[in-house]
């Protein structure tokens, strides 16, 4: 009887967070050490689908216009990394970058950047073009001059993502995964109920951290037109070993609407040479071309011309939401209890100040939330066997290290298992890749996806042709071969 | 502990690495390791080359750790997993023989988004082992014996296969259909792959499918960090097996293994 009843099934929480992307985590993890209650929906089967997955992974120390809260949060953000990944158990470097002119109208430009680049309160230092070559050797002859920036870092995105919902997880936060919100019921200026598939909710306020889907849950809250449209980066990875010769990310001089093409190592040593910049219409446009990836080596080679597509491993391309507004972090106009959160191409590297940010507007609104000193502020932390500093003593802790199942990306059974079994666990092969690395290494899988499929098979229960491989529940098999 | 020392680490006993070691183990401390429990690599252990080159290894005084993976070399290391642990082995010189593996989507060209049913043929005839069926209408690119190992797995499947033998291929002896000629330039579908993309000069097909095997261009398989690119004390026994026979794979690593014997006197001034 009960069940009929829409009034008896809705759960009432105090923050509904709608997004499972790198903003959605954060705030949700934020949230999670107060004593509101948290509820996280993400309509794809796990998180960092959108933006957060394909992006350069770097975490900046300067981007918006100076003065702006987008640039003040990147600024309050950038110090807190190696503390935050320590924490999360999130892949981090503080590398440093070089912005390299190589035509006289570039290197006319690098005291303007130079200037504005300090005004949003970043580390830059001017170079001359011998300097430059002298730190980092594989940069062009024609180096004309440089600007380093020290405070530049590289970032897991997917990691931070997924290490910020487990947190949210430890700290009692509900995370639905597969679990689009399809309904909302405003009365008057506020949103009351938001359905899904399988529940109803009654949330005090709602965080739209939606990305591209932005505008889709404000129109249906009865909020703010909100359009997000896709704009589609292809790039292309290349082995760790050419990764090793790059001790900074490498970028041009950044044009009007696009920082361009990029030299971006990457924590996991390969590294990614993009993105492309292309307004799309269509917001599921992962696919690449050949004519975009040949440009995107033509612009590499006045960078960096030793660089070679020789240990190429995959191009990708990835979409991230433009707008008219590429960075939003404030209520709704006439939904009073709905804030929204996006960011074009700066999400990443501005989220932990987002999500205090949130949490101080959220206050302001009325949450009555105090930080719980029970709360936990870490995950625990996993050794990889690639990473680790002494391979040889984690098989004490775990036999399992010592099975190699991906040797390209070295990822042991032990760290499979983990990633199968956390508090937000791995359910396909891409959810395995993007917590472990395996199968994304030198052979794309080649040796070790089935042994994947298997592990991933045991802890699931489902046979392995019914195993997803990536997005949308497309599977390895279409049955089994005996029925 | 100090790591266990051996002149010369041979990484993979299939055919390369079994000829290459019983052709060093007379003059040098040698030891094979191969991340699957047997040896012999895709031939397995009971094919009759493979047992007379273990033999022959075994009687020189090669040593073996199975079921182990190299996973880094420093150039006087190699770091090892396996049944007893992970630990260094100290070596004077490393011969790879790590053997082939089909080309990616990245390295043939073929742009489209990671799609379910896209799959290497190794790892399809790994599911295929495990009674996963595929598709019903399966493209297999590329005509080497890959190719048609995992055709003849797919037909047993009653799968409908499509060969594809990419321009400068041998023409395909398997499939139900046979394209000859033609290069792979993109995969499209919702969820799993639907359609493939190929092209011969202005001529473009599309085919409908619900699997793309690849099979094509294999290339030497290498993932032991310090040992991707060739210099150092690396010699790489990767002849690219197909369609040659395993008599000569095996000369052509006793060639290399004779030429890192070569390398090795010469650095350290002995005979």
């Amino acid at each position: 009887m009960g069940a009929d009843n829409p009034e008896r099934s809705v759960e009432e929480v105090d923050v509904l967070v709608i997004g499972g992307g790198v903003l959605g985590t954060a705030v949700a993890a934020r949230l999670s050490r107060t004593t509101a209650s948290v509820v996280l929906l993400e309509a794809e089967d796990d998180l960092a689908e959108g933006a957060s997955k394909g992006n350069a992974g770097i975490a900046t120390c300067f981007y918006g216009a100076p003065g702006t809260l987008e640039s003040r949060l990147i600024a309050a953000s950038n110090p807190v990394w190696e503390d935050l990944c320590a924490r999360l158990d999130v892949p981090y470097r503080r590398m440093g970058a070089l912005m390299i002119a190589v035509t006289a109208e570039q290197e006319a430009r690098l005291e303007p950047i130079l200037e504005g680049i300090r005004a949003r309160g970043a580390r830059a230092e001017l170079l001359t073009g011998a300097q430059a070559r002298a730190i980092e050797p594989m940069i062009s002859d024609r180096t004309l001059g440089a600007i380093s920036l020290p405070d530049e870092g590289l970032i897991d995105p997917m990691r931070l993502a997924i290490g910020y919902a487990e947190l949210a997880h430890r700290n009692g936060a509900r995370i639905r995964r597969a679990t689009p919100a399809t309904a909302v019921t405003s009365e008057g200026s506020a949103v009351r109920t938001v359905r899904t598939p399988a529940h109803g909710l009654a949330p005090r306020f709602v965080v739209n951290a939606a990305g591209l889907d932005l505008g889709r849950v404000s129109a249906m809250a009865g909020g703010e037109a909100l359009e997000r449209t896709p704009r589609q980066g292809q790039y292309w990875i290349l082995d760790r070993e050419v990764g090793a010769r790059f001790n900074r990310i490498v970028f041009p001089i950044p044009l009007e609407h696009t920082r361009g093409v990029q030299v971006v190592p990457t924590t996991n040593g390969s590294v990614l040479l993009g993105p492309s910049a292309q307004d799309t219409d269509r917001r599921d446009d992962k696919s690449t071309d050949r004519e975009t990836l040949e440009g995107i080596v033509a612009q590499i080679r006045a960078l960096t011309p030793g660089l070679t597509l020789d240990h190429a491993i995959k191009s990708y391309g990835a979409i991230r939401p433009a707008g008219t507004e590429t960075f939003l972090a404030r209520f709704d106009a006439r939904i009073l209890n709905l804030i929204h959160v996006g960011s074009r191409s700066a999400g990443v590297s501005l989220s932990p100040a987002l999500a205090d940010y949130v949490l101080h507007l959220l206050r302001e609104a009325g949450l009555d939330a105090p930080d719980r000193a029970d709360a936990a502020t870490a995950v625990p932390r996993l050794p990889r066997l690639l990473l680790d500093p002494q391979p040889e003593r984690l098989f004490k802790l775990d036999r399992r290290y010592a099975q190699v199942v991906c040797a390209c990306e070295q990822v042991s059974a032990a760290e499979i298992a983990a990633a199968l079994t956390s508090g937000v666990p791995a359910r396909s092969i891409e959810g395995i890749r993007k917590r472990t690395r395996a199968t994304g290494g030198r052979c794309q899988g080649s040796v070790c996806l089935a042994g994947v499929a298997f592990l991933c098979s045991l802890h699931t229960g489902l046979p392995p042709e019914r195993i997803p491989y990536g997005r949308s529940r497309g599977t390895l098999g279409i049955g089994h071969a005996g029925s | 502990m100090p790591a266990p020392e051996v002149d010369v680490a041979v990484v993979g006993a299939g055919v390369a690495g079994l000829a290459g070691a019983a052709e060093l183990a007379l003059k040098a401390r040698v030891v094979v390791i191969d991340r699957l429990p047997a040896d012999g690599g895709v031939l397995g252990y009971e094919h009759p080359l493979v047992r007379s080159l273990r033999q022959e290894a075994v009687r020189a005084g090669a040593a073996f750790k199975l079921g182990t993976t190299a996973l880094r070399w420093t150039g006087t290391h190699l770091l090892l997993a396996g049944p007893g642990g992970i630990g260094w082995t100290m070596a004077r010189h490393l011969v790879y023989a790590g053997g082939s593996r089909p080309s990616t989507p990245a390295e043939l060209g073929i742009a489209g988004e990671r799609l379910a049913g896209v799959l290497p043929a190794t790892v399809a005839a790994h599911l295929m082992e495990a009674q996963v069926r595929l598709g019903t209408v399966v493209a297999v690119v590329g005509s080497s014996d890959w190719g048609r190992r995992v055709a003849a797995a797919l037909a047993g499947q009653r799968a409908q296969v499509i060969a594809v033998a990419l321009p400068g291929e041998a023409p395909p002896d398997f499939g139900a259909e046979r394209l000859c000629g033609f290069a792979p330039l993109r995969v499209d579908g919702r969820s799993r792959v639907e359609q493939l993309t190929l092209s011969r000069g202005a001529q473009v097909e599309r085919i409908a499918c619900s699997a793309v095997i690849l099979a094509a261009r294999l290339v030497p398989l290498r993932n032991v960090d310090g040992a991707i690119f060739a210099g150092g004390a690396v010699t790489f026994a990767q002849p690219v097996a197909d369609r040659s026979t395993a008599d000569r794979v095996a000369e052509e690593a006793r060639q290399a293994a004779r030429g890192a014997w070569a390398s090795m006197a010469g650095l350290s001034g002995a005979v």
